[in-house]
């Protein structure tokens, strides 16, 4: 393992750290209110991490190899779950949507999944088409089908952020690979209009945008979210209040373990905590980049570049909306937020990056 | 193969997220240091809530420490109208509870807040019963509402306060700076549910309960003077009634009393006419018991003695274009019996012989025309003319109390003034101002303003005052143990273009024991119908009222 390794393992803990600390600070009245148990979130991601951990581990050590043969199954079983989730005894509705499976006593997402399996078929495919790549129905068109059809099952849901995350990530991988510029630029003008039907034709997507263009104009209404946000961070200022000392946690800020948690940090840490976070996620950019430009092969480099796009994205998008610097979106903080699934998944992809870096340029 | 290529094209992306992650970097910067500060204060509007802590107003004793205004639990229920189920049965038992319409019930429950006031200050009890229909979504909580525990007894003396707890009339305003005490604060933090976060409470000052006023007043005797001026009010059908009993010595009020009244527990159901105290607010033409200072003014300039004679007319004297009558036409009389028989034309020539600005310059020295600065609130002066805005006719009217105006409460201390020896006390109606543990914070001590006459003139007309009673008008104030001085007056009602027919203002102001005077009380009766003699509807009431008081403080001397 290379330097970029340890960094990339070490950012990943100490984000993971954060997350603990602060799910069990932003949580603790809220699930002793509803359960009678401070520690109830703080238990339940603890036990996430841990299962992360060996799910790293065993990404991490697997043979090479045997990641690009998972391909194909992955995939297969991805759409299946997507379909599944659709559908009501398995698919618990939440806020709307449905993006949870229920399995036994535990309810994972499978979009979480898919995101893993799309980049390692993508990876796959660019690697073995390379060659034909510039080419439409034999390069461009079956990946992006594939794309489509996930993309589409996950609106389903509905559950637009994600989707546009996977659009965004896959069609970054096909330019990296060598996709022609005009097919991309035409697929994203193409998409536009399905686009703007999904925001303007859906009421809440509507007044989310209107609520990002003048958050102030109705604080209480919908610029609720937002505001309460911006006052969390505010009072934070340079040092924070300290830990476990939000005052916004006290449900003035909701979702305040989940999507918001990082307002909630920024309350309790100030600046300093702040940009600590995004700074760590820098890093780990910069080293997950740095481990796929040295992969032993266009595979392990089209997926390390994706892994690591994937959740640096994630972090952007939501620290986006926490600052008000893009409208609100359900995408959770990596490592940090609240959520079994998302952890387990984006520690399976650190193993994968930290298998692509264990491995020797041949 | 990974060629340059992919990792330019890489490249290119990294730079893209580099940039994305350094403007959040920048955007953080601005939202939490640039405009920390007013999101700061934001959040501070947000979460900080303020608890006033209600100090417990002070209680009012009359003399004798019996309580004349308390404060007492009670419950003020509430609702959370969303945990109520089923509304309907509900709203049926509460109605029956609270005794409040099902209609104004059911409203309230339909609200779609969570907190809405039931009934505020109700009896003791009540809350725990009304939150046993549903615990979940009725409670109550304790608060203090003032109580005077004696009705309408002395209503005009003790005012009465609000909702909040502020003085609004009578002591309870004049002294409400004592009365009210200082709230406390529980400064503090609450969640977005508006619950009280107990780790944040920062700041905490208890309440300063308010202090205890002890009166000059006698429950007892102001009872007696009420009870008798309602009779005497009743019976004659009087507009309106007013009694004061002065301590001449002192300048102590020992009761104070007016009709028509109200009770101050529910004061809101009377009209502001009837909370006036017109004891102290409203002045009226004295009439005859005027006649008093101007016979003081004329023994004290030594210009006629008690058995001087005046030529009274025979009841008419024409001065100045108008004719001045008086009710039994006389020749000669004496100085005294000019007073005894209450004869306006004699007190008009007495006034002559005084002038204008000697006259003018008594009736201020004995306090009309000013306040007297007693301790309640809206106090009225009278109307004093000074002698350059006198008309010719002036001469003709205000030495027997026509053209001027006075308040009952100049009048009393006036007459005690001559019933002490001839010093003018500031009267008063707090004797002290106490604590809870009843230690003496304030004492009022009797405060002489100022000599008007001297002893001796002092004694000559208590002699007259005898004499009224005795022999003249006054006789119906007589009593059989004790020798009073007083003066009767009948005043007719000034409206507008000259005096009111068939309208009058009958009062009787007197004193006992003359000797040695204890109380001195004044008896107003505005507008009686029927009879309207200030001896005849007024002296009976001072009578009754002397006797009583008079026995009941030589019960309590005898006592002592």
């Amino acid at each position: 393992m290379k330097k970029s390794g340890y960094l990339l393992f070490l950012v990943t803990f100490i984000l993971i750290g954060f997350g603990l600390v602060s799910i069990y600070s932003t949580s603790a009245i809220f699930a002793n209110e509803k359960f009678g148990d401070s520690l109830f979130f703080l238990k339940r991601q603890l036990l996430w991490a841990l299962l992360g951990s060996i799910a790293m581990l065993a990404a991490w050590k697997i043979k090479y190899e045997l990641i690009r043969s998972l391909s194909k199954p992955l995939l297969f079983l991805t759409m299946i779950l997507l379909a599944l989730v659709l559908f009501p005894p398995l698919g618990r509705e939440a806020g709307g949507a449905r993006r949870w499976l229920r399995i036994g006593g535990f309810s994972f997402q499978p979009s979480e999944v898919g995101k893993l399996a799309l980049l390692i078929y993508l990876s796959d495919y660019l690697t073995r088409k390379q060659s034909k790549i510039k080419k439409f129905s034999q390069g461009f068109l079956p990946p992006i089908l594939v794309l489509g059809g996930m993309v589409g099952l996950i609106l389903l849901q509905p559950d637009l952020g994600t989707g546009l995350l996977l659009g965004v990530v896959s069609l970054s991988l096909l330019f990296i690979a060598g996709a022609r510029i005009t097919y991309l630029t035409g697929l994203v003008l193409s998409s536009l209009p399905a686009l703007y039907f999904l925001v303007v034709g859906v009421g809440y997507r509507q007044r989310r945008i209107l609520a990002f263009l003048d958050p102030w104009k109705d604080a209480s209404g919908v610029g609720y979210q937002i505001t309460q946000s911006f006052i969390a961070l505010g009072s934070g200022g340079m040092t924070g209040r300290g830990l476990v000392w939000s005052r916004q946690k006290l449900f003035y800020l909701p979702a305040s373990y989940t999507d918001f948690i990082f307002s909630i940090l920024g309350e309790e840490l100030g600046f300093i905590g702040t940009a600590s976070i995004v700074i760590l996620f820098l890093v780990f950019l910069w080293a997950g980049i740095r481990i796929a430009y040295r992969a032993p092969d266009l595979f392990g480099y089209l997926l390390g570049v994706g892994i690591t796009m994937t959740i640096s994205l994630q972090a952007i998008i939501n620290i986006g909306v926490a600052t008000g610097s893009l409208p609100t979106k359900g995408i959770p903080l990596p490592f940090i937020s609240f959520g079994g699934s998302s952890l387990l998944f984006n520690m399976i992809g650190v193993g994968l990056l930290l298998n692509i870096s264990r491995r020797r340029k041949v | 193969m990974i060629t340059r290529w992919h990792k330019f094209r890489t490249f290119l992306i990294l730079l893209t997220l580099t940039a994305g992650l350094i403007y959040l970097l920048q955007r953080l910067y601005q939202i939490q240091l640039v405009e920390g500060e007013t999101l700061r204060a934001k959040a501070k509007r947000q979460h900080q809530i303020d608890f006033r802590l209600s100090p417990r107003r002070g209680t009012i004793y009359d003399r004798n420490k019996k309580e004349l205004a308390i404060n007492i639990a009670v419950d003020s229920i509430y609702a959370n109208p969303a945990k109520i189920r089923p509304v309907e049965g509900t709203v049926r038992k509460l109605s029956a509870l609270l005794d409040i319409s099902p209609v104004v019930i059911e409203k309230k429950l339909k609200s779609d807040k969570a907190f809405v006031w039931l009934a505020r200050k109700v009896k003791k009890g009540l809350g725990a019963k009304v939150k046993q229909l549903s615990s979940a979504g009725l409670n109550y909580v304790e608060e203090v509402k003032r109580f005077y525990p004696k009705g309408k007894l002395a209503a005009h003396i003790l005012g009465f306060s609000g909702m909040d707890g502020k003085g609004l009339e009578g002591l309870e305003l004049y002294y409400d700076r004592y009365l009210r005490g200082a709230p406390g604060w529980d400064q503090s933090e609450k969640d977005a549910r508006g619950r009280e976060i107990l780790s944040f409470r920062n700041e905490y000052s208890a309440p300063i309960n308010g202090l205890n006023l002890v009166l000059t007043i006698d429950e007892v005797i102001q009872n007696i003077a009420e009870q008798e001026l309602e009779k005497a009010f009743q019976k004659s059908k009087a507009k309106g009634a007013t009694i004061v009993i002065m301590e001449p010595g002192t300048g102590k009020i020992l009761a104070l009393a007016n009709r028509p009244t109200f009770d101050p527990n529910s004061f809101q159901d009377y009209l502001p006419s009837q909370h006036r105290n017109r004891a102290v607010t409203d002045g009226f033409e004295p009439g005859s018991t005027f006649k008093i200072i101007t016979a003081a003014a004329a023994l004290e300039e030594g210009l006629f003695q008690l058995e001087d004679k005046i030529f009274c007319e025979e009841g008419f004297y024409r001065l100045a274009g108008r004719t001045i009558r008086d009710v039994h036409p006389e020749g000669w009389l004496t100085f005294k019996e000019v007073v005894e028989k209450s004869s306006n034309i004699g007190a008009v020539k007495i006034g002559m012989a005084l002038g204008k600005e000697k006259l003018y310059r008594y009736i201020i020295s004995f306090g009309f025309g000013a306040r007297t600065g007693v301790d309640l609130p809206g106090e009225g002066k009278g109307l004093v003319r000074p002698p350059r805005s006198w008309s010719k006719l002036s001469l003709g009217s205000i030495p027997y109390g026509q053209e001027i105006t006075v308040t009952a409460i100049q009048l009393v201390s006036a007459v005690s003034a001559v019933a002490n020896g001839g010093v003018l006390m500031q009267p008063r109606i707090v004797d002290s101002i106490i604590n809870k543990e009843g230690e003496v914070v304030k004492k009022f001590v009797p405060r002489p303003l100022r000599r008007v006459i001297s002893p001796d003139t002092a004694k000559k007309l208590t002699d007259i005052l005898v004499g009224v009673v005795d022999e003249g008008t006054g006789k119906a104030a007589r009593l059989k143990e004790y020798r009073v001085a007083g003066k009767t007056g009948t005043a007719q009602v000034a409206g507008v273009g000259g005096y009111l027919p068939g309208k009058f203002i009958a009062s009787f102001v007197g004193y006992l024991p003359a000797d040695n005077p204890q109380i001195a009380i004044l008896v107003v009766v505005d507008e009686p119908q029927g009879t309207y003699y200030g001896g005849t509807v007024a002296a009976p009431v001072f009578r009754r009222v002397a006797e009583q008081v008079m026995a009941y403080l030589k019960m309590t001397d005898n006592r002592n």
